[in-house]
């Protein structure tokens, strides 16, 4: 076990500095000499050339790309992003400021997303080729193809437009997750669903649950202890992928929906080419990723007892 | 009589045809006897154990009678049938690798079946799980152990442990000593003596194996099975001693003990069974009749019944 | 069961192509089909609810909606299609490689697309044209940054179990150089597998370029592109919702069907194609 987790590690700081080194290359295949986009961009009018000469020298944009790119990672490494060419702030506190709003979106959709697709799924698994489980599976699939910002305008029409329930714009109480959550969930529960369905299936064939029949135990518990306790084990490595769609999602959905949190800011950044807060983003937002499955290995390891004793011996 | 099976008939429909997997059996067993039910693989015995408990697929159309303690395991509704199973008659399966949930602890799964049919609960379950373990020969301290932990031999145990958990009256075993080392294979053929000739009242068992050694240990009565029908029926000693039916000569023939003479050609595939005796595309003594007309279960002794024209 | 099954995924599969065909008809005869050209502006016709003369009504230059999403249907599919077709070959190439020439070669590409597929792609994909611009080459370009990983991966596999059978032996015996092996013998036999992959990818793509023309990071608005009709269109959710529902329907209706079509595919495919496949 400790060698997996070692050796995982070991990627992680692998895909992050490859994270950091394509994150700083960005900002160099820009058209044109970044410091004069930079220059551009800060005062809107196009530098004089002194004034570019100055700015490289300030920066130390003048010297060799790799040892620039080494000069950045020193930085980074005490926790220096840069500072946004918008608001003059510090990346790292750009970020940090709207992370709360993103991490509430994202714990209320995981949450939604497990509390619905996870039964339906199991429930489905348990009928299979019936009209109920067809219908499931349609619909699903429906789900997956729905893209999410139209999803989100369309819900916004109906609930805050036509009948007026929800507020569709801004953050604060409960009722301003609603449609965002909803929104992002569709896509995560759908596909949610249909890789519990198909786990649990492969899951049914299996011989220990001829046993578990054998024994006489309820079809319940046969189900819900036997055959999800062995499905949860793909569907937990599959979390990591779905944080990946959460955070695509999330960057379109708070987008349409005015919400303050790092998706917006991402976005609006683009718009406005703030590349220090792009190339800080992609490596934060690299970063968390790497995070979030490496914990899911980390689960793996926890649920699956096979993969914990291997690792022992 | 514990159990009584008459004209079972289990087909399973395919793309091809019916595959006859039990085609018309008759069996009985008394109390605390060991039955014998020896075959190749593919002559159904394994689908017969699993119908008498009615664990088969859905797509498996069965009828016939399967009387236990005279009531009708056929016709029971599927809950009362549930009731049945883990608690009178328990299954031990083979491939106790896979046949054990990986995700659970041998002792939960050992638990499980005392909290379901007998009603114990928290401790007291556990409790009895590790004494069940103690009794199958496994450490009560491995209680906590996953299967995969466990050696092939403690595997086949602990399912034992959970098969005995209910103290049923009819053990059906498949197999269980396939794919085991040879010691284990005695030790485990101890252990199922142990289990049901060794406790009071004797407990009965269908004891379901390619293994003619395994069968001559346990079994009080031998029922030889093939392409789905029952061969040769009996006192076992009396079957070893003088076998009746062509197949159940080749079978001891070909017990490595006797020097392995393999049978001529291979066990028919259960969808095109040959018209008349199946067996007698590969039978010695097979004459015009034997393709033609499909012989009748004959009484030829006290306890003796053969499938055969010429027996 | 198993009958059931093989019947049930063809229906899928039907369903999925009769309505792919249908949206390449569109795209093939849009100019027959749409009654308004597409860019026609009409300022005193702007924003008519559907109705006998605008079959979705026209949008906020008074352009007929019908229209715009027939012609859509010729960027959606096709820059779907470039995308994907560039992903499949540049996929199936270097893993053609890493998996005919194993050793160091395949490590170093591997460790490669390990690292890739470990990233959010249309996280970098927004980076890219973020920084690049938008414009279609680019959002091409982002697309394909990271696309082609995941054929590497399949193909790569493939490679692999094919060049343990026995007429590549063959070849190599008849003194076949690499390159002509690879090129006659593994890729052709490599490519129907990753046609299939290739299938389940197409759905993904167009979402992807929706999204990003939705952003105003991919396909540019006055085109008749249907993300970037929406992106035109979202300002008018509120007052005259019919410009935004019929070019959101055609996104989502284009996507399920090449997904109806991909698990058709998975469900008639035998188990171990299915393996394969589940990268």
């Amino acid at each position: 076990m400790r060698r997996l987790l070692i050796q995982r590690l070991v990627s992680a700081v692998f895909v992050m500095l490859i994270a950091s080194f394509l994150s700083f290359s960005l900002l160099f295949s820009a058209p044109g000499n970044p410091a004069e986009t930079i220059l551009r961009q800060q005062s809107g009018l196009d530098p004089a050339y002194d004034e570019i000469e100055l700015f490289m020298k300030r920066h130390d944009l003048s010297r060799p790309f790799l040892v620039q790119c080494l000069q950045w990672l020193y930085l980074l490494t005490h926790g220096k992003l840069g500072v946004s060419l918008r608001t003059g702030e510090p990346v790292l506190e750009e970020f940090t400021a709207r992370f709360g709003a993103t991490f509430q979106l994202a714990v209320a959709v995981m949450a939604l997303s497990v509390i619905i697709g996870l039964p339906i799924g199991v429930f489905a698994a348990t009928k299979p080729n019936s009209l109920i489980d067809h219908i499931i599976r349609v619909v699903s699939l429906a789900g997956i193809s729905i893209p999410e910002f139209w999803l989100g305008l369309m819900l916004m029409l109906c609930f805050s437009l036509v009948l007026g329930w929800l507020p569709c714009f801004g953050h604060g109480t409960v009722r301003h997750l609603v449609l965002p959550v909803v929104t992002l969930a569709v896509g995560i529960t759908a596909s949610l669903i249909r890789f519990v369905r198909t786990s649990i299936l492969e899951v049914l064939n299996l011989d220990y649950i001829k046993t578990a029949k054998a024994k006489g135990l309820r079809e319940v518990v046969i189900v819900w202890k036997h055959a999800l306790k062995n499905a949860l084990i793909p569907v937990v490595t599959i979390l990591g992928t779905q944080l990946g769609h959460l955070l695509a999602g999330a960057v379109i959905v708070e987008t349409v929906f005015s919400w303050p949190g790092v998706g917006k800011f991402f976005v609006d950044s683009i718009y406005a080419r703030d590349y220090p807060v792009i190339q800080g983003f992609v490596l934060i937002i690299a970063a968390t990723y790497v995070l979030v499955n490496l914990l899911v290995d980390i689960l793996y390891v926890y649920l699956d007892p096979r993969v914990r004793y291997e690792g022992r011996s | 009589m514990l159990l009584e099976i008459t004209n079972l008939r289990v087909y399973f429909k395919s793309a091809d045809g019916f595959v006859k997997a039990a085609d018309g059996v008759d069996l009985e067993l008394y109390p605390g006897e060991i039955l014998g039910l020896v075959g190749e693989t593919g002559s159904g015995k394994t689908v017969l154990g699993l119908a008498i408990t009615r664990l088969l697929p859905k797509t498996a159309a069965v009828s016939g009678e399967v009387l236990y303690r005279g009531q009708n395991l056929l016709a029971l509704p599927e809950e009362e049938m549930r009731k049945v199973r883990g608690r009178q008659v328990s299954m031990i399966f083979q491939n106790p690798l896979g046949s054990l949930n990986p995700a659970l602890s041998i002792g939960e799964q050992i638990a499980e079946v005392l909290r379901e049919h007998r009603g114990l609960k928290g401790k007291a379950a556990w409790q009895r799980a590790g004494e069940l373990l103690e009794l199958t020969g496994i450490p009560a301290k491995w209680i906590r152990s996953y299967p995969h932990e466990l050696s092939g031999g403690m595997r086949q145990r602990a399912m034992i442990a959970i098969g005995l958990a209910c103290a049923p009256s009819l053990l059906i075993a498949d197999e269980p000593t396939r794919g085991l080392d040879v010691t284990i294979q005695v030790q485990i053929v101890e252990l199922l003596h142990a289990v049901t000739k060794g406790v009071s009242p004797l407990r009965s068992m269908l004891l379901i194996t390619h293994d003619l050694g395994v069968a001559a240990a346990l079994a009080d009565r031998l029922a030889v099975m093939y392409a789905g029908k029952i061969a040769e029926y009996g006192r076992t000693g009396e079957v070893f001693r003088n076998p009746r039916h062509p197949y159940t000569r080749v079978l001891l023939d070909s017990h490595p003990s006797n020097g392995l003479v393999a049978a001529k050609g291979f066990s028919p595939s259960l969808i095109n069974l040959p018209s008349g005796c199946s067996f007698h595309p590969r039978c010695k003594k097979a004459r015009k009749k034997c393709a033609h007309e499909p012989p009748l279960m004959q009484r030829i002794g006290l306890d003796h019944e053969v499938r055969c024209f010429y027996a | 069961m198993y009958i059931l099954e093989v019947t049930r995924g063809k229906k899928m599969l039907l369903t999925g192509s009769i309505l792919i065909f249908s949206f390449m008809a569109l795209a093939v005869f849009a100019l027959f089909i749409a009654p308004y050209d597409p860019d026609d502006v009409k300022v005193e016709e702007r924003l008519l609810p559907p109705g006998e003369h605008h079959l979705m009504g026209t949008d906020g230059f008074g352009r007929d909606i019908f229209s715009r999403v027939v012609f859509g249907t010729r960027y959606s599919l096709f820059l779907a299609l470039v995308v994907v077709s560039i992903n499949l070959l540049l996929g199936l190439m270097v893993g053609s490689i890493a998996g005919y020439f194993g050793g160091l070669v395949d490590e170093l590409i591997m460790r490669i697309v390990d690292i890739l597929l470990a990233f959010p792609n249309i996280i970098l994909a927004l980076c890219i044209v973020g920084v690049l611009g938008p414009s279609v080459q680019n959002l091409i370009l982002a697309l394909v940054a990271l696309g082609w990983v995941s054929y590497t991966r399949v193909s790569r596999g493939l490679v692999l179990s094919i060049k343990e059978q026995g007429f590549i032996g063959a070849a190599k015996a008849l003194g076949g150089s690499d390159m002509y092996i690879i090129m006659r013998h593994i890729i052709p036999n490599a490519f129907p597998p990753l046609l299939v992959l290739a299938t389940l990818h197409v759905s993904h793509i167009i979402l992807s370029i929706a999204a990003l023309s939705f952003l105003g990071l991919g396909v540019q608005a006055p085109t008749p592109e249907w993300g970037a009709m929406l992106s035109e269109g979202k300002q008018f959710i509120f007052t005259h919702p019919h410009v935004m529902i019929f070019p959101g329907l055609a996104i989502t209706l284009s996507v399920l069907s090449f997904n109806l079509l991909g698990e058709g595919l998975r469900d008639v495919l035998d188990p171990r194609a299915r393996e394969v496949l589940n990268v």
